[in-house]
């Protein structure tokens, strides 16, 4: 039954096209994106790929609804709405796919200068309910994995390196297993030992089911991992 | 894909709907239309009459934090007062649906508070409304003290025991970072943060359904604003209080707000969830405001 | 003056009778220079008028065009007006001044009074049919044929939370008495307990907030559900305020700490015993120079009643010998 709940397509793209108009200069319009069309299987780990741009991350922005779409559908199978277009859904069904299913980790970590890396990291599972003693025992022992060391767990992550950073960003998009997952450039600041640690946590969030759309250029670290690669066509 | 555009799906029911809502201040004349507008401006050279709020279009879900941010002169001050039911709207509806655990129980018809009568507003504002202001001499009587500023709201919702009321006005202290043994200090001897914190703890003294909070930070140090944000997102975090915060400044919108309203000389020019508008912004207007981003 | 009389000499005031005017100044003994009871009888209309309208609207504050006397605004010209609008000959008129007959004011309006009506005037709270205080309601219970005048000093309670007039009017409007019941909870915190000695607010009618005046807190129950009329005028405000008889009269209180009035029971009156009426207190000083201070009844004729009785009874306990 997995298996065939598994070829199903948890995500199509058609045709999707994105537009800037950007009216401070004189209205000039720029297209990172133009019809493209691909498929996602449901528990892949779908791998974008393509030369240095705009372009790859506008796919996952647009999937997260950060961007609007110019034209196009994406069809996504929600567990909670059933099969939907992320494009012009609900502004509130996005809201809950947000909080519930859909994860986005964006390139480089965004968070407030006050809050201690611990509560950033336990944040999603507290967002979906679970109790603040419980979700912090969670965030603690993804902190470990991640080899963040305990003196440095209340402390600003804007404080760390880069890569530990990253690391945080990390944790906090696995923490709360999304059904669906968006990675930019997941291990691009990486060292590689701290990148053997992601691709672990990677793989084993693929194995639990969850489907990951991971936009890199790093190839050499996800082709064991991926289970397609989309090369995103030259203007 | 036609089907799908005016998707019904919705996560959860809407609590606060506005339609049209419109707030005009002069007798207004047949050229006002075609004069005014987001471009135009909101004042009508024929008549003078100033349009501060035009057909004002939004839905609000219980427990989200919907932001308005916009210039001086936006409107979004006046769409506040007209939330808050102390100024009449001229033109539309602002249709209201209880929660369920209000007194009519399951029946959720919606009501349209614009229709209400003097005291049934006042009884809406007073047990389900709560607005925090940019000044707290707006907001708080400077003359009585603290504790008899947050209780004003608990004995205008005809608590007689003051025992309770100090109670309550206590935990609200705590929840709003203040020093509960300065309940019985005058609002002279408090810093602009903490006279910001007494607001909030008195609009949350009676558990209200709708948070407003109006330009709250504007004015305030910068590390004091910082606090103060982040004490209205923990006790939304706590509380699950549904808010609409006004403010010009992006930075505090983007903090707190799930969804944004965009507007301009009266008009909402565009509206999205808080990180579409700060990264993919549509309208003129708004690029503008995000490219002017400190 | 009986409640029913009242509403007679309203029905005339909508017809304005000259003849029954005539017939009113015949009839007395007054000074032929002044008109009967001095203001003109347009101006009693109106007052008449405006008292009706305070009546039909129980603690509400009516305003009136006060008339101009020959006694000083702030000294009682109100409650002055009230009572010159509504005697008339057959009336018996009793003037106090904190419950003091003999007090410089009240004999002054009672001889302004006197020389314009050539009414009767008494001590005797029951023999009176119009009675007009300034800060004190008499001990003996007044009946449904009396009507009890009050002068007032500042007639909107909202004054001490609300300094203008506009928003005052209109929180009267709205019944939205929220601040004053701060100014109550302020009251409590800062004294510990509630520290309005005179001037006591209270809800009339569940309506309207109503000042009731500075009488003491003792006399502030005989208000509720009452037998008699009461009507409030405040000259320099220019504004009537009424409490129909058997209306509802709340004072603001808390659950923990109620309404409570002066009343000490150990507290005797120096001259008659009394315990169980308000007392005011007196610096004696006695013929060796020593002085103390001395608790007597505040009203005097009262206090002189059960006096006279009392030595009348201990003129015949004592054997004639």
């Amino acid at each position: 039954m997995e298996q065939i709940a598994r070829q199903m397509p948890i995500l199509e793209v058609q045709n999707l096209t994105k537009q800037f108009h950007m009216h401070l200069i004189d209205g000039r319009i720029i297209e990172p994106l133009h019809a493209l069309s691909f498929r996602v299987q449901a528990g892949h780990a779908f791998v974008i790929s393509g030369r240095s741009g705009a372009g790859k991350t506008s796919i996952l922005k647009c999937i997260y609804r950060t961007y609007l779409t110019t034209d196009g559908t994406i069809w996504y199978d929600s567990q909670r709405f059933g099969r939907i277009d992320l494009a012009t859904a609900d502004e509130d069904v996005i809201v809950a796919l947000r909080e519930q299913e859909v994860g986005f980790c964006s390139q480089f970590l965004k968070a407030l200068p006050r809050i201690p890396a611990i509560a950033i990291v336990a944040e999603p599972l507290m967002k979906r309910g679970m109790a603040r003693t419980a979700a912090l025992e969670q965030a603690t022992a993804w902190l470990k994995r991640l080899g963040i060391d305990e003196s440095r767990w209340q402390a600003s992550p804007l404080t760390f390196s880069g890569g530990e950073q990253q690391r945080i960003n990390l944790a906090r998009a696995f923490i709360a297993a999304p059904r669906l997952l968006l990675l930019d450039e997941p291990t691009a600041s990486l060292d590689a030992a701290s990148k053997s640690i992601v691709l672990t946590m990677m793989a084993e969030a693929r194995k639990a089911g969850t489907t990951m759309l991971i936009v890199s250029h790093d190839m050499t670290a996800l082709e064991t991992l991926a289970d397609e690669i989309y090369w995103l066509p030259h203007e | 894909m036609s089907e799908m555009e005016h998707s019904p799906i919705t996560s959860r029911p809407w609590m606060l709907e506005a339609h049209r809502l419109t707030k005009r201040y002069g007798p207004g004349c047949p050229h006002c239309a075609a004069h005014t507008g987001p471009e135009k401006g909101n004042r009508c050279p024929f008549c003078g009459t100033v349009y501060a709020c035009s057909q004002v279009d939004f839905s609000l879900k219980k427990g989200e934090i919907l932001g308005i941010v916009g210039e001086s002169g936006s409107g979004k001050s006046t769409l506040i007062q007209l939330v808050h039911l102390t100024v009449p709207a001229d033109d539309g509806q602002l249709w209201y649906r209880g929660s369920d655990e209000s007194e009519q129980g399951n029946d959720r018809a919606p009501l349209d508070l614009l229709t209400l009568d003097t005291y049934a507003r006042r009884q809406f504002r007073n047990h389900q409304l709560g607005i925090v202001y940019q000044r707290p001499e707006l907001g708080l009587n400077m003359r009585f003290s603290v504790g008899g500023n947050i209780a004003e709201k608990l004995l205008l919702a005809d608590w007689r025991h003051v025992g309770r009321i100090r109670q309550r006005a206590s935990t609200l202290m705590s929840l709003t970072e203040l020093p509960p043994e300065r309940i019985d200090d005058a609002p002279p001897l408090f810093s602009g943060g903490m006279l910001q914190r007494v607001q909030i703890a008195k609009a949350l003294s009676n558990n209200p359904a709708l948070l407003l909070l109006d330009e709250v930070t504007t004015g305030l140090d910068l590390s004091v604003q910082a606090r103060v944000l982040d004490l209205i997102r923990q006790i939304q975090w706590e509380l699950k209080i549904t808010m609409l915060i006004v403010s010009h400044d992006l930075g505090v919108i983007k903090q707190l707000a799930n969804r944004t309203l965009v507007m301009k000389n009266g008009w909402v020019v565009e509206q999205g969830l808080t990180d579409q508008i700060l990264e993919d912004p549509q309208h003129p207007y708004t690029q503008l405001l995000v490219s002017s981003i400190l | 003056m009986t409640s029913s009389r009242f509403e007679e000499l309203m029905m005339q005031s909508a017809t304005a009778s000259q003849e029954n005017h005539g017939a009113a100044e015949e009839r007395s003994d007054h000074d032929p220079l002044y008109n009967f009871a001095f203001i003109d009888e347009d101006s009693k209309r109106e007052i008449r008028r405006k008292l009706l309208k305070a009546v039909a609207l129980p603690g509400h504050l009516v305003p009136f065009a006060s008339r101009d006397l020959p006694i000083a605004r702030g000294w009682g010209t109100g409650g002055l007006q009230v009572t010159m609008a509504l005697v008339e000959p057959r009336d018996t008129v009793k003037i106090i001044d904190q419950g003091d007959d003999e007090s410089v004011n009240a004999v002054n309006l009672r001889r302004l009074l006197q020389q314009t009506t050539g009414l009767r005037f008494t001590t005797d709270t029951t023999e009176a049919t119009c009675i007009q205080t300034r800060h004190r309601v008499p001990e003996e219970p007044l009946r449904a044929d009396q009507i009890l005048v009050l002068q007032v000093p500042m007639a909107d309670p909202l004054r001490w939370v609300e300094p203008s007039l506009e928003r005052s009017a209109q929180m009267h409007a709205e019944a939205d008495y929220g601040r004053m019941w701060v100014y109550m909870y302020e009251s409590v915190v800062r004294s510990g307990d509630m520290n309005i000695g005179a001037q006591y607010p209270v809800m009339v009618d569940n309506r309207y907030m109503m000042d009731t005046t500075p009488v003491p807190r003792y006399d502030v129950p005989r208000f509720h559900m009452a037998e008699t009329l009461y009507l409030f005028g405040a000259g320099r405000e220019k504004r009537v305020y009424a409490i129909p008889p058997y209306t509802r009269v709340a004072p603001l209180e808390f659950e923990d700490y109620p309404f409570k009035t002066e009343h000490d029971s150990t507290q005797f009156c120096a001259k008659c015993g009394a315990n169980d009426t308000f007392l005011t207190r007196h610096f004696i000083v006695s013929t060796n120079g020593q002085g103390h201070w001395t608790a007597f009844c505040s009203d005097t004729s009262y206090c002189h009643k059960r006096y006279e009785a009392q030595m009348q009874q201990e003129a015949k306990e004592v054997p004639f010998v």
